[in-house]
């Protein structure tokens, strides 16, 4: 597929740009472009989120559905990320089952919320052994202007504070009626940065996604700690470059996000 | 269709007012955004009552696989889709034989308004994510995808216009809602036209339907799409609004020389 | 006048009219087949698209993006229906393509799909691309290429305008050459364009040599 070919005419221009400490698109290196949360705009979904980062747009969805729990925690819920990376993102996507990379999406992204463990999942138990509630996230990527990782995160998290759970009788959803908010404790960001050349910068546009070697996507939490992690791309970091990322830059970068998580009116 | 309803709903009561006070051939509020995505060489977002469809429309594009493509014609493709979380109970993301289905009938709709004879060996790809679910959401989709393909500036002999219409309590009336759908007696019929020439493109029914009420079905079928292509029409303009005076068209559109230093 | 936007199946009136690109006649009545811009006069009617994929017409000056080389020759993306050949004898002699190069080439034929296959190609050197429709070029270029002429004298830069919508552009005000496309291409179809983009360029060139 030619489309996502980046031209070596663009790749030498963010490369001198970055020389200059100057990105294409008049960023600085730990600048997050604009963001935008609307929060319930699916009627069907318990809570939902509609995101936009740069031109990158996220639908996100929560559902909830009563299981059988998993024998090993009988009395926990369960909390399941899925990402969809349909062509209608890009015309470098294909259609049919999740690829490699939709698969790494969602499971990144679901590593960030689990084990930042935002979802209370002691509270989401019926009868113990017997019923317990999953938490279906699902991540539907819409526009792919770059860097999906943090804006599905993004909108994970914002639908989670969103949700409500159903109310539930005689082993039935009543539909349209609830009991109150999802059990939630704190939240976390993630933070991609990408290196091009020898420069690292947060928030990977389109075409800073194309010409990067080498991506990390952190993620913390609202009390500062590291939740998460994942590094991709054919190219290395040094260990310097990690340190300076992950003591340092990460909470630097995220701090716009985490104040409007924090911010997010919850159900 | 016949749904698992309660008998003793009234769907239209005496005033001629519905479950949700709209009139028997009255449209929920219908909203048609268009160019809405920055990827797709066209777009469109419709919202329908409480459905909601997003359409991004790609080419004329190569076919891959090369064997698939035909010497005569560009080849329609639909992708129609539901988010997990579009319907009540959690659906499982692959497609299944309802999607499928619904997205053969689509492309079959659409290949009738596009003119395909002019990119011959070449795709026209429409991917369609519902987002979120209340019956109808073929129609949704399917005024989603004919504004995103003008969007995209592909030739077309026409838009493709559609409602749906159907019975529930012994009346017939336009767009039902879940909750019309699940009358004892409900028939559903989604049905789409070329406006500039009625001609039909799609229509499906289920349910139990007497000729006569065939007959008032599909006049409210026309009347109703009518009020639809007018909204689409309407979504197209407001994207260029205010185009004026380009006293130069002529000039400009023949210009076929360029610079070069 | 006004130019009307017509929207495909949508009637035309054409009567005793020559019948020009993207109209459509059915018993004798005529029909726009694209989202346009309506454009007559006294003896014909035609509809100028507002969207749509580059259709390669011989003779345009196109910027092709490298995809493949192959021995017999490089298949350039155009941003069209199929990729362009160009034959390894229509390179410069000095140019060595290779995947992800920008080529500046010529359109010499098209066939029945719309590949076209193209001549005269060199390899364009540094400088920034942007993409815009191919349905908006004209109104880059302007009337007898007042458009162009005015970003190039007001910015000093170096500007080629590929027909299939990519335009290259070198030199020190190559960003504020950038925000006018952009402009211009968000105001294709509106009147008076040509003072507005002199008027905006004057202002954004004084604004970089202020922050100079």
């Amino acid at each position: 597929m030619t489309e996502e070919a980046i031209w070596n005419l663009k790749k030498d221009n963010i490369e001198s740009l970055l020389s200059k400490g100057e990105r294409a698109d008049g960023r600085k290196p730990d600048e997050y472009r604009e963001f935008k949360i609307e929060l319930g705009k699916y009627h069907h979904a318990e809570g939902s989120a509609f995101v936009t980062l740069g031109k990158t747009k996220i639908a996100a969805g929560v559902k909830m559905s009563v299981e059988k729990p998993y024998p090993d925690s009988p009395d926990n819920g369960n909390i399941s990320v899925n990402a969809e990376m349909s062509p209608i993102a890009s015309p470098s996507f294909e259609s049919g089952p999740p690829r490699e990379e939709a698969v790494e999406l969602a499971r990144v992204v679901d590593r960030g919320i689990r084990e930042a463990k935002i979802v209370d999942v002691d509270k989401l138990c019926i009868t113990p052994g017997e019923e317990v509630w999953t938490v279906f996230v699902d991540l539907r990527v819409l526009d792919y202007d770059g860097n999906l990782f943090d804006a599905c995160t993004l909108a994970a998290i914002a639908a989670l504070v969103n949700t409500k759970i159903p109310k539930y009788e005689d082993g039935k959803i009543i539909d349209g009626e609830y009991t109150g908010s999802l059990p939630l404790n704190g939240f976390s960001t993630m933070s991609t940065f990408v290196k091009i050349g020898n420069h690292i910068v947060v928030d990977p546009s389109l075409d800073e996604d194309k010409v990067m070697s080498a991506r990390i996507s952190v993620s913390v939490n609202e009390k500062g700690q590291l939740c998460a992690m994942q590094k991709g791309g054919i190219g290395t970091f040094t260990a310097e470059e990690i340190d300076s990322i992950i003591t340092d830059r990460v909470f630097k970068a995220a701090k716009p996000l985490q104040k409007v998580i924090k911010d997010l009116p919850s159900k | 269709m016949a749904g698992k309803g309660n008998e003793n709903v009234t769907y239209v009561d005496k005033s001629g007012k519905r479950l949700d006070g709209r009139k028997v051939d009255e449209l929920r509020p219908i909203k048609v955004d268009v160019g809405v995505l920055d990827r797709a060489d066209g777009s469109a977002y419709v919202e329908w009552g409480h459905n909601k469809a997003i359409a991004a429309v790609y080419g004329p594009r190569e076919v891959l696989p090369k064997h698939m493509a035909n010497p005569y014609k560009a080849i329609m493709r639909v992708y129609y889709r539901m988010a997990p979380f579009s319907v009540p109970e959690h659906k499982r993301p692959a497609p299944g034989r309802r999607e499928i289905e619904i997205s053969k009938v689509l492309s079959e709709a659409l290949d009738a308004a596009v003119l395909t004879e002019r990119f011959p060996q070449s795709q026209i790809e429409v991917h369609i994510d519902i987002l979120d679910a209340d019956a109808g959401t073929r129609i949704t989709a399917l005024t989603a995808a004919s504004a995103a393909l003008a969007d995209a500036g592909i030739p077309m002999r026409d838009l493709v216009a559609g409602v749906s219409v159907g019975k529930a309590g012994g009346r017939v009336i336009a767009d039902l809602t879940k909750a019309e759908e699940d009358a004892s007696d409900a028939v559903d019929i989604p049905m789409a036209i070329l406006p500039s020439t009625k001609e039909v493109v799609l229509l499906q029914m289920d349910g139990i339907l007497t000729k006569e009420e065939w007959k008032d079905a599909h006049e409210l079928a026309h009347k109703a799409a009518e009020k639809v292509y007018n909204l689409q029409k309407e979504a197209l303009r407001k994207r260029y609004e205010s185009a004026e005076a380009v006293e130069e068209t002529e000039e400009i559109a023949e210009t076929k020389e360029e610079v070069v230093e | 006048m006004n130019a009307k936007i017509v929207i495909p199946g949508e009637e035309i009136e054409s009567r005793g009219k020559k019948i020009g690109s993207n109209v459509y006649t059915r018993n004798g009545r005529s029909y726009s087949a694209v989202l346009g811009l309506l454009n007559e006069n006294e003896t014909y009617v035609k509809v100028v698209p507002l969207a749509g994929k580059y259709m390669p017409k011989e003779d345009d000056l196109v910027l092709g993006l490298v995809e493949d080389v192959k021995y017999a020759g490089a298949f350039l993306d155009i941003s069209s229906v199929n990729s362009a050949f160009l034959p390894a004898t229509e390179m410069g002699r000095n140019d060595d393509p290779k995947a992800g190069d920008l080529i500046l080439a010529r359109v010499s034929e098209v066939d029945e799909v719309n590949s076209a296959r193209l001549i005269s190609g060199s390899i364009v050197g540094r400088g920034k691309v942007i993409e815009v429709s191919s349905a908006k070029i004209p109104r880059v270029l302007g009337t007898k290429k007042s458009m162009l002429n005015l970003l190039k004298d007001k910015t000093g830069c170096k500007i080629i305008v590929g027909m299939n919508g990519r335009i290259w552009v070198q030199g020190e005000n190559a960003p504020v050459v950038i925000l006018a496309i952009r402009k211009i291409e968000e105001e294709a179809h509106k009147s008076g364009l040509t003072n507005k983009i002199e008027t905006f360029l004057e202002k954004e060139i004084k604004k970089e040599k202020k922050s100079d």
